[in-house]
């Protein structure tokens, strides 16, 4: 499962992602962590079941920080897309792939939205949806 | 032997002649090549008679001639744009090409001429800009509007150099990600990127160009377009063979051109085309046979900014597009930069085309030259070398010497480079005086331990401009200038350049 934590900037000086990996004794993969003068994202991936998803949700709104869940981190737009295969050697958890029929797929599931595909792409039709 | 282009198998009148009446046999070059090895290429050949190709990649040296019609008052437009892209303006009055890689003024490496052709195909409005000094027969000086394909005279597709015989692929052994017209290339050689569809290559299947010429009728754009010649850089002996191409704008379909925005490189044009190739000799037979295993291409390292760039293996199409290559004992994967699928889709069009006598084939008027050569094009101008500004008598230190003659050495000289050397003189570090200023701040006094080990370097009869990139890249100030045994035989630094070019006048 991967979700996005937006931090307001009052919580800057808090460790609290690292209560939430304390209290629920997960290991969790970051993604993704910026901060800018309004607020600090963390994008990170963790496997929860289902109740521990409920209050993995409700420690963080209780704390303030909006949490989002991510379906995909890669957006691509099928009417722009070629299937050149430009991104493909790109990509470092080979997150894509040729098809039988040569056609591009994407498995966004994989994606750790690393962003050398969206660069790459002659023509423009990936787009993360984190940024 | 038959001479080039002689129909012995069948002539272009039988095949049209079965092409009306429906019962002309084609396969694309894919489908033709299983079939000849399953049953040798003699039969294959007999049960044949035409076999489509395709291919569909960026080709940078494409482009369109339009004409806008003349305005009220008129107009002999001296520049021009279209959505902020130049075009160029060294024709009649309402005359303009569009090259594919021209770039927007206001959008550069997003937007370029090759998106302009796109959207011109696609019916968009397009921002027309034109600037004139004005005549007494077209006294208008300035003019904005925006037009359609619809509004112009003619919109020609005619691209001067298109669908390479076979391409090299690219990787890259140095230690920085590249962005090159090969797409992007992982450093350590991390991955390897190639161009052309292999199997399916318009220009691969006739390897000797004995159905292709001047007047061949092919899809282009998925439209009807024809070569017109041989393209630039037509290099038949060593199989980089090009075409120039020529198809009316207006019938194409913007499914088979795309405009591209290839990353830290520039704009480009991806152009769909399709050549039916009749199986008119044996030779023609053997060589549509060929499969993605007989085809084969060089893997060249783009890490070297020469023309002649060394290949770092040679590899077949069937390898590259089983999406992993072995280089250097490691498994590295690999990206087409040209659509497979739409190639195929192509080949399947022109396919269905003939079968269904839309298409005829016509025989060339002329066929293309087979002995042109490529040359390159020497600076004769003399450049400025490392060697007339490189500084010779510099001091360098031992690994093992103490800091503090380090330091006594740089201030003595007045320089803020020191190279470090083993026994034999070679290159094994560099120290400079800011490393020793980090060492003071740190409390190390070992040499050994300031000082940097990976050291950017210069060679004698190297260009000037090239060292002030590596400076510009790396952030360096200076380099130490080696011999071919990685000697150190002078230093040559950002001050050694501007003093003499300000002393000289004249900017490198």
């Amino acid at each position: 499962m991967r979700f996005k934590l937006t931090f307001p900037k009052e919580l800057a000086d808090k460790p609290v992602f690292s209560e939430a990996i304390l209290r629920f004794r997960k290991l969790f993969n970051i993604i993704e962590a910026d901060v800018d003068a309004e607020k600090g994202i963390i994008v990170a991936s963790v496997d929860l079941s289902e109740s521990e998803l409920k209050d993995f949700i409700g420690f963080f709104e209780e704390r303030g920080v909006r949490v989002e869940l991510l379906m995909k981190l890669l957006e691509v737009d099928l009417e722009r897309c070629i299937s050149c295969g430009a991104c493909i050697s790109l990509c470092p958890v080979e997150a894509i792939s040729v098809a039988g029929d040569w056609s591009v797929v994407f498995d966004e599931e994989r994606c750790v939205a690393c962003g050398l595909c969206v660069n790459a792409c002659p023509m423009r039709a990936l787009k993360l949806s984190i940024r | 032997m038959s001479s080039r282009g002689s129909e012995v198998l069948r002539r272009y009148e039988e095949v049209n002649e079965k092409i009306k009446r429906g019962d002309v046999v084609v396969l694309t070059a894919d489908e033709y090549a299983r079939l000849a090895e399953d049953k040798g290429w003699e039969k294959a050949s007999r049960e044949v008679d035409v076999v489509t190709t395709g291919t569909f990649g960026a080709m940078c040296s494409s482009g369109a001639f339009l004409n806008f019609g003349h305005t009220e008052p008129p107009m002999k437009m001296s520049r021009c744009w279209l959505n902020d892209v130049p075009a160029y303006k060294g024709l009649a009055a309402v005359d303009a090409y569009i090259g594919a890689t021209a770039m927007s003024e206001t959008r550069p490496f997003e937007y370029g001429g090759g998106h302009v052709i796109e959207d011109l195909v696609a019916g968009r409005e397009i921002e027309l800009r034109a600037e004139a000094y004005g005549t007494d027969c077209y006294p208008r000086r300035y003019l904005e509007t925006s037009i359609t394909i619809y509004d112009l005279n003619q919109a020609i597709l005619v691209n001067p150099r298109n669908a390479y015989q076979r391409y090299n692929a690219a990787t890259n052994s140095t230690d920085r990600i590249l962005y090159t017209y090969m797409g992007t290339l992982l450093p350590y050689y991390g991955n390897v990127t190639f161009s052309g569809s292999g199997v399916l290559s318009p220009l691969y299947k006739d390897l000797y160009l004995e159905t292709i010429g001047i007047g061949t009728r092919i899809f282009l754009g998925g439209a009807v377009g024809y070569v017109i010649g041989e393209g630039t850089q037509h290099n038949p002996s060593v199989g980089m063979s090009t075409l120039m191409v020529k198809g009316d704008l207006k019938a194409m379909n913007p499914r088979y051109l795309r405009g591209a925005s290839i990353y830290r490189y520039g704009t480009s044009l991806y152009v769909g085309i399709g050549i039916a190739i009749p199986i008119i000799n044996e030779r023609v037979a053997k060589t549509a046979a060929l499969r993605d295993e007989d085809i084969y291409t060089d893997i060249l390292d783009y890490g070297v900014p020469s023309r002649s760039r060394p290949s770092v293996r040679r590899v077949s199409y069937a390898e590259l597009k089983s999406g992993r290559v072995v280089i250097n004992d490691r498994s590295v994967r690999v990206s087409p930069l040209s659509s497979i699928k739409m190639a195929l889709e192509i080949a399947e069009t022109l396919k269905k085309w003939i079968k269904e006598g839309i298409f005829y084939l016509s025989r060339p008027v002329e066929l293309l030259p087979s002995d042109t050569i490529l040359k390159p094009l020497e600076v004769r101008r003399k450049e400025p070398t490392v060697s007339e500004v490189m500084r010779r008598d510099i001091p360098t230190i031992r690994a093992d010497e103490d800091l503090k003659n380090a330091a006594r050495l740089l201030v003595y000289h007045g320089i803020d480079h020191l190279p470090v050397i083993d026994d034999y003189g070679r290159l094994i570090g560099i120290v400079t005086s800011w490393d020793i200023a980090r060492a003071i701040a740190y409390g190390s006094m070992k040499l050994e331990e300031v000082m940097t080990r990976r050291v950017i370097t210069a060679t004698p009869y190297e260009p000037i401009h090239s060292v002030v990139a590596k400076m510009e890249r790396y952030n360096i100030s200076g380099l130490p200038v080696v011999d071919s045994e990685n000697r150190v035989i002078g230093l040559i630094t950002a001050d050694d350049i501007s003093r003499r070019f300000a002393t000289r006048g004249v900017a490198p």
